[in-house]
């Protein structure tokens, strides 16, 4: 794997939006409810988490108790405002018309907790994407190099002002189209943080 | 709103108007209007396209009014396409302005004795019905720069554009927003194709010299007013959410619960998704800039702005922003991630004037069918391209897709009561399904998609955890839902009222004060029950049974990934939902 380090102009950082709509992958402590795992280990407020986090999902199952879900080694988990709409109500968590998708919602896990440490796919949708994302960026994602390359691809000529210096492993690099295509066939350790 | 607009394209003689009092009408509006007047007057088994079924056009409740959100309108008739009820609804100027010419109801009955073509114009002075053979052929758009040059730049237009000439059962009705473009449609069922077949092209609204509709008690109104405006803005959906994202926001969940119909609703999710979504639509349409990019409203006096508009890599205007079931339908629905593409086919549907969901359903059953392959933009856009060009393929498509299945052969079509089914897959939220089966409308969203009903009292509480509690919640859903269509409130106001109780109490006291007298819970109970009662009258009177209150069979027989669910609710169940 790949580490590479971006320092980018503040009002960048929403340009590396896809990679968490995508997923990015966290290795992390698993075996542990999505609580401690949201406030524990990313870092959000116990209010954070219920007030703004409206809508999650662990590995595409609604969930309605943070406290009971548990993460895994290889889950995917996606955070999400609340949603418009009679679809919106439904998937809530803990909401009102849960009952139209019980088929698919998430259910309490009965394997018992055990420590562990894994690899979870991280998601964020909207204002969580706007709020979260960056501090996640910024501890540093696993991404696809080819999802960096699609979003250096759509700034061709923007790419040195958005991005005031890259590091891959222990060297400066520039960051132009050529890097990005030569990334895109690996899996990158990335970190986003803010130029001083 | 205290009187009725006739206009009679058959009359001997040629087209007439006349005006009348709301006589057994008085009080309603919206959806309570419509229904009403086609249970009363239109014949339940005529033919749709016949002079003997009737066109609605009617104002919310508090449209014309100074409520915040109320500009929703609705058109009724019987539909070409389900052959049952229909009630379409749309934003746009249409409804405030209609409001404020004192119209509960347009009425459109008979039809020309020819293939001529007619507009009507309305303002203060009174109502002109005029020959516009100039306009036969033209799209919506053409229509409505002709319309504006001879009547202003500030009338609201009510139009067809050439699918509803050529009578065709998706053929929508458009409504012009504040930028005075064709971009707000009553879509579902056909209701253009109507329009189409009385004759009448295009109604044309001035409200210049008339005033906003008083309410009954104003100071009320106005404090009522101001809560329920402040209650959306500070709301994380109808103030935050819906503005930033519009509600594209939906793609990325829907797609991440596995009920994004995709590739024709033969699996849960899309791979493209987070290629079309709300936050990289909204991305991209900052990025392009522009008047109204990605935040807009659809009609003056929307405090959500849910909407937006959509400019190309140039910056030139291509449509409004598409919403979230037009990016499904031509989007995922059909294996194309490409919004350019997207909003390019949203603005041929509105020019055509077609509604988005049945076309994008349509052209996945077409490319089922090997017409194009899924992904296929170009290809998608041909076909598109033939229906607003009236060749033999484009009839067939421009008819829907129960109508493309049945020539083409195809046996997976998501439709009910022939109308095709919206961006989720009843069976990983079947009660949502339960919705699409049992509506009067046909496969419909909306038809479920307030708000809410055991806050409102509506049917009483459910334990939303009980696996039975889907058909109850589902009916409670249908019955705040026709009450709510009645107002003209967007059904966006929903969350607000959810979550914040003053809020709801704000908009209880918005429609008391407006009427003149209190509204309770069980005032609208019986509001929507009445409006269900009448819509389930007409379609058993047009020969609809219970076996039209069912999924197509292969909804219980496929799994759908990823969760390989099937739909599962019963009939007997499902034959519960009116039992009330």
């Amino acid at each position: 794997m790949i580490q590479l380090n971006l320092h980018v102009d503040a009002s960048c950082v929403s340009l590396f939006s896809p990679l968490l709509e995508k997923g990015v992958v966290i290795q992390t402590r698993t075996g542990c409810t999505l609580r401690d795992f949201l406030c524990g280990q990313l870092g959000l407020s116990g209010d954070y988490l219920d007030q703004r986090v409206q809508t999650l999902f662990l590995d595409a199952r609604p969930v309605d108790d943070v406290d009971t879900a548990v993460i895994r080694d290889g889950s995917t988990l996606a955070l999400s405002a609340a949603m418009p709409g009679l679809l919106g109500a439904t998937m809530r968590k803990g909401g009102r018309y849960a009952a139209f998708r019980k088929d698919i919602s998430q259910h309490t896990d009965e394997c018992g907790i055990c420590e562990a440490t894994g690899r979870v796919t991280v998601k964020l949708f909207n204002m969580v994407a706007r709020e979260v994302g960056g501090r996640l960026l910024e501890a540093g994602v696993e991404v696809d190099g080819s999802d960096l390359q699609r979003i250096a691809d759509r700034y061709p000529e923007d790419l040195s002002r958005i991005i005031r210096k890259a590091r891959m492993g222990d060297h400066e690099v520039t960051p132009d189209k050529s890097l990005f295509s030569t990334l895109s066939k690996h899996r990158i350790l990335l970190s986003v943080s803010i130029a001083k | 709103m205290d009187k009725i607009l006739r206009i009679d394209m058959g009359a001997s003689g040629g087209p007439a108007v006349k005006t009348e009092a709301l006589g057994d009408y008085a009080g309603l509006g919206g959806r309570a209007m419509t229904s009403a007047v086609v249970l009363k007057e239109v014949p339940p088994t005529c033919h749709p396209l016949s002079g003997e079924n009737k066109l609605v056009i009617a104002p919310g409740l508090l449209s014309g009014s100074a409520a915040a959100v109320s500009g929703r309108i609705s058109v009724g008739c019987k539909s070409p396409l389900t052959g049952g009820i229909k009630e379409a609804n749309s934003g746009g100027q249409g409804a405030q302005v209609m409001g404020r010419l004192g119209y509960a109801a347009i009425i459109v009955e008979g039809k020309v004795a020819d293939d001529s073509l007619y507009k009507v114009f309305i303002n203060k002075d009174g109502v002109k019905l005029e020959p516009a053979g100039d306009l036969k052929g033209l799209g919506n758009y053409a229509t409505v720069e002709k319309l504006s040059a001879q009547y202003g730049k500030k009338v609201a237009c009510i139009t067809i554009g050439q699918a509803g000439e050529m009578k065709m059962s998706a053929a929508s009705i458009a409504f012009t927003d504040m930028e005075q473009r064709p971009t707000r449609h009553a879509g579902r069922g056909g209701v253009g194709a109507v329009m189409g077949s009385k004759g009448l092209k295009a109604v044309i609204l001035d409200d210049d010299g008339m005033k906003t509709r008083s309410p009954a008690d104003p100071e009320k109104f106005k404090a009522a007013n101001k809560a329920f405006a402040e209650g959306l803005r500070k709301h994380p959906v109808t103030g935050e959410g819906l503005a930033a994202f519009g509600t594209n926001m939906l793609t990325n969940v829907v797609n991440e619960a596995g009920a994004y119909p995709t590739n024709n609703f033969q699996k849960g999710q899309f791979d493209g998704a987070s290629n079309i979504s709300g936050e990289t639509q909204a991305a991209l349409e900052n990025e392009r800039g522009g008047e109204g990019s990605a935040t807009h409203g659809c009609h003056r006096g929307c405090v959500i702005r849910c909407s937006g508009t959509f400019y190309d890599k140039d910056g030139n205007y291509v449509t409004k922003q598409p919403e979230y079931e037009t990016v499904w339908a031509h989007g995922g629905n059909c294996g194309i991630d490409d919004l350019d593409v997207i909003a390019q086919m949203d603005r041929m549907d509105d020019d055509f004037g077609l509604d988005t969901i049945e076309m994008g359903a349509t052209i996945g059953v077409a490319m089922e069918a090997g017409l194009a392959e899924f992904g296929d933009s170009q290809g998608a856009i041909k076909l598109l391209q033939e229906v607003g060009d009236g060749t033999s393929l484009g009839r067939i498509l421009g008819n829907g897709a129960a109508v493309t299945g049945q020539v083409f052969g195809v046996e997976r079509v998501p439709v009910v009561k022939r109308q095709s089914m919206p961006a989720y897959d009843p069976r990983t939220v079947q009660g949502i399904g339960v919705t699409y089966a049992t509506t009067t409308m046909g496969a419909d969203h909306t038809a479920g998609y307030a708000v809410t009903a055991n806050l409102l009292g509506v049917g009483g509480s459910v334990d939303a955890l009980k696996p039975e509690g889907q058909v109850e919640l589902s009916r409670n859903l249908q019955i705040a839902t026709a009450a709510i269509d009645s107002t003209g409130m967007c059904l966006f106001i929903a969350f607000a009222i959810l979550d914040q109780p003053d809020t709801f109490n704000a908009l209880v006291d918005l429609i008391g004060a407006f009427i003149g007298q209190p509204m309770t819970a069980d005032d609208v109970t019986a509001l929507g029950k009445s409006v269900l009662e009448k819509e389930r009258e007409f379609n058993l009177a047009a020969g609809f049974t219970a076996k039209d209150d069912r999924l197509p069979d292969y909804f219980k027989k496929e799994a759908l990934a990823p969760h390989n669910v099937t739909f599962n609710v019963t009939d007997e169940e499902l034959d519960t939902v009116f039992n009330w």
